[in-house]
């Protein structure tokens, strides 16, 4: 108890609230503009943390952390480029929603769920932090491809398109993601000798360019159309308790996922929003309706990235392993105030990690009305009319790309995206599948490929593991079942054509 | 009151100074430099040790060159996209990179070409390899049984790094030819996944520099069971060596910067020696004792770093080929 006043005490000073809500805005707008993320943002801070006591800097790393994981929705939702890549997934609904007419309600819900999500997860590591922890060590190699392979089983029922499109693009997806060095023998692999490929696709870039340049080729192409659709006014709208009370399940499984992937090292937000997204699809009693512009779908995504960002801070606090890109930078904020994270850290200095545990209790709830404001902020780009705000979001798209690591061949790889997005939307092929299999391919191949070493090449060994065999089991049943029922009941989805917008 | 023509002097004098204090800031190095902020490469993610070292080390050069410095981190393809982009910028020493063991294997592998494309500049650490293992394996707790075990189960012992065909793997190899063992490496991407392994006794024996792992020894949550050092280090004296153990490798990951070939010289020599102001301040010092990084004499200047190169370079292309990765 006595841990909980000191806590108190640091995190309910002026000083300190000034900075965890100036932390959380910083974050927000960080996420919210493409190019710039939360990594980049704790890692410009650091130097200005040297200054700071070390729990007072370290409160403002986890408050830039926790806004920065929310903030790449608002984009995604208004503009369909993802600010951040914890975003990517929320822009499969969000947009088609924003379209809709619906931006204002699409950003509630993003708004509202990651704020649970955030709690959620926060509550849970403040709980039970070394028990998790062991729950992550105990994943190994077969059970992180039982995670991906689940995920990608879920390619199937995605809406929007034929199943054999979804498939097509899905396996192309996976060739795609075998580019670059070969994770296990350093070969290098179909970069056809262009060093822009050998650090593989990035599937961000993939993602801006076949999403944001394919949706501003698709709209040149209509015409000034599209500019009497746009609406003028966008303003935040929380759903309501009913709406919500919808979403329970969803939301709280969505927690959990988020809490679990996120304590697994090395595996983050993003993953853990593709894996959500896939879960909700999988538990759904309209899963063709996912891709449309649903709430579930933006539920899922934006509740498990905001609860795997603090799923990632246990791994982090209790063995000083980072769960993230975004961790392993605050491990270096640590460092700066000579503490080392890890197991030793936590007995010795048990009063630090409740203060963060605190400040990310409040991080997360201030997140409500940071949200509101830089939603706001971003919604004026709404009102420009589209043949002005495409070439911006042209510009914002190719910046994002560059930004990633800094490199044009990024910027090039992109735009042979966009034109491919472009036939895609075209031809009505979903480009959803391509991003979920570039994300998910790449852990796929990898953990298989690790654990067959690790097994003396033995498959059966992936099925005998209690963890890695329920899942494998579980994915493939409903997989098979999909399969079945579309075949069975509606036997147009497979061969003929659907009406329904495409993502 | 002072007359329009006083007044339009003195504010002719106040924009010079202003313009004189912002844009003519020049450095005190040749021929001013340095005059603007310079750049520094980073092929690997942000966190990690070699990170850590050159935002460290970059902390107080930023105050003796009198400019501000920037840290890119640019991963992917075992830093070829960074060596690229580095190339791609002008030779004039705004751009520094963290010229890393994995430039020179990159080099044997016919994927860069280091002694073409880049200018040493200082080595600043030398750092030392460690194999650790989880307490609660069975079938070892210490380097002899661990090789004990290793012959008695052939292809059994499975070892984790980072990345296929580094530095990492080499030492393991190495360290496997010598004891006359066979064993199997399992890489991994990022070094964190790779300590988890064997926290959660997936894989038997980790690689690692003590720096990154430090809580977990402390904690007694990895045990480290070899050093590959010539003498045993008073952080963990019961830790053996590997020269007590008749293994002679000592080699462990350094960690330096270059430049892109052409810089020239005045401004190589130059940066080598404000670098070496920085490695001496107080706040860099702290940082290498804390991350048991002062354990080996480290420092090597342009010439001298240049010359390890060379050596280090034959050195990885026998090794490599001895393993078979090059024909």
């Amino acid at each position: 108890m006595e841990i909980w006043f000191t806590a108190f005490h640091n995190v309910f000073s002026p000083m300190a609230m000034l900075f965890i809500c100036g932390g959380v805005l910083m974050g927000v707008m960080l996420g919210a503009i493409p190019g710039l993320n939360s990594t980049m943002g704790t890692a410009l801070l650091i130097p200005f943390t040297y200054a700071m006591d070390a729990t007072t800097g370290l409160l403002l790393l986890a408050a830039v952390y926790c806004g920065g994981t929310f903030g790449g929705s608002i984009s995604a939702i208004l503009f369909n480029v993802p600010g951040s890549p914890e975003a990517s997934v929320t822009g499969f609904d969000g947009y088609p929603m924003a379209k809709a007419g619906k931006a204002g309600k699409a950003l509630g819900i993003a708004i509202l769920c990651s704020c649970i999500g955030g709690l959620f997860s926060v509550g849970i590591m403040n709980l039970i932090s070394p028990q998790l922890a062991k729950v992550a060590l105990s994943f190994s190699e077969p059970e992180y491809f039982a995670l991906a392979f689940a995920a990608l089983t879920l390619i199937a029922s995605l809406g929007g398109t034929k199943m054999t499109k979804a498939f097509l693009v899905g396996f192309v997806g996976l060739l795609i993601a075998t580019i670059g060095i070969d994770p296990m023998s350093g070969v290098e692999r179909l970069t056809f000798g262009w060093s822009g490929l050998i650090g593989g696709v990035n599937f961000i870039v993939a993602l801006i360019g076949a999403f944001a340049i394919g949706e501003i080729l698709m709209t040149a192409e209509k015409g000034s159309k599209i500019d009497g659709e746009e609406e003028v006014k966008v303003s935040t709208e929380f759903p309501s308790l009913v709406e919500m009370l919808k979403l329970k399940w969803n939301v709280l499984r969505s927690a959990v996922i988020g809490t679990l992937i996120g304590i697994l090292p090395g595996v983050g937000a993003t993953t853990a929003s593709f894996v959500g997204y896939s879960e909700a699809v999988r538990w759904s009693k309209h899963p063709e309706k996912f891709g449309t512009g649903i709430a579930d779908g933006i539920a899922a995504p934006e509740t498990c990235n905001n609860a795997a960002a603090g799923g990632a801070m246990v791994p982090l606090l209790t063995l000083g392993i980072p769960g993230s890109a975004t961790t392993a930078v605050i491990i270096g904020g640590f460092m700066v105030h000579g503490l080392q994270p890890g197991p030793m850290l936590f007995l010795n200095q048990p009063d630090l990690m409740y203060s963060i545990f605190l400040a990310m209790y409040v991080s997360n709830v201030f997140m409500l009305f940071a949200g509101v404001i830089v939603a706001k902020l971003f919604s004026n780009f709404r009102k420009i009319r589209y043949s002005i705000l495409g070439p911006c979001i042209f510009v914002f798209a190719t910046v994002g790309a560059f930004g990633i690591s800094n490199s044009m061949s990024d910027v090039w790889i992109m735009f042979a995206f966009g034109l491919l997005g472009y036939v895609m939307k075209k031809y009505d092929y979903s480009v959803a599948p391509l991003i979920i299999a570039l994300v998910l391919g790449g852990l796929a191949e990898e953990s298989l490929r690790r654990g067959m070493r690790m097994e003396d090449y033995d498959l059966i060994a992936f099925l005998s593991r209690p963890i890695s065999g329920t899942i494998l089991a579980v994915a493939l049943a409903t997989f098979l079942y999909t399969l079945y029922s579309r075949m069975r009941h509606k036997p147009n989805l497979l061969a003929g054509e659907m009406k329904q917008p495409s993502l | 009151m002072l007359s329009v023509k006083k007044c339009f002097r003195l504010s002719v004098l106040a924009v010079s100074s202003f313009l004189l204090a912002f844009t003519a800031q020049a450095g005190d190095g040749p021929d001013g430099y340095p005059e603007r902020p310079i750049e520094v490469v980073v092929q690997y993610g942000a966190g990690g040790g070699s990170d850590n070292f050159v935002r460290n080390l970059m902390m107080p050069a930023a105050e003796i060159l009198g400019v501000n410095i920037n840290v890119t981190n640019m991963t992917g393809g075992a830093g070829v996209k960074a060596s690229k982009y580095v190339l791609a910028q002008p030779a004039d020493g705004y751009t520094i990179y963290n010229f890393s063991p994995e430039q020179l294997i990159n080099t044997v592998l016919g994927r860069e070409n280091y002694s073409e494309e880049f200018a040493p500049l200082v080595q600043v650490q030398q750092d030392m390899s460690m194999f650790y293992v989880n307490p609660d394996n069975k079938n070892f707790q210490t380097a002899e049984e661990l090789i004990a075990y290793a012959k008695a189960n052939p292809g059994k012992v499975q070892f984790t790094g980072t990345t296929p065909t580094s530095p990492d793997e080499i030492i393991i190899m190495r360290f496997a030819k010598a004891a006359g063992i066979d064993v199997k490496y399992v890489p991994f991407d990022k070094a964190p996944k790779s300590h988890a392994a064997v926290l959660g006794g997936h894989l038997d024996v980790l690689h690692e520099e003590p720096g990154s792992v430090i809580s977990l020894i402390e904690a007694k949550k990895l045990i480290p069971i070899i050093v590959f050092n010539d003498k045993r280090l008073d952080k963990f004296p019961e830790v053996p060596t590997s020269v007590e153990l008749g293994i002679d490798i000592t080699s462990g990951r350094w960690r330096g910067l270059a430049v892109k070939k052409g810089t020239p010289q005045p401004i190589v020599d130059y940066l080598a020696d404000a670098l070496k102001k920085a490695a001496d301040s107080e706040s860099y010092q702290k940082y290498q004792a804390a991350a048991l990084l002062d354990q080996r004499p480290g420092w090597k200047g342009p010439e001298e770093f240049g010359k390890f190169w060379e050596e280090e370079y034959q050195a990885n292309k026998e090794i490599l080929t001895e393993l078979g990765y090059v024909k």
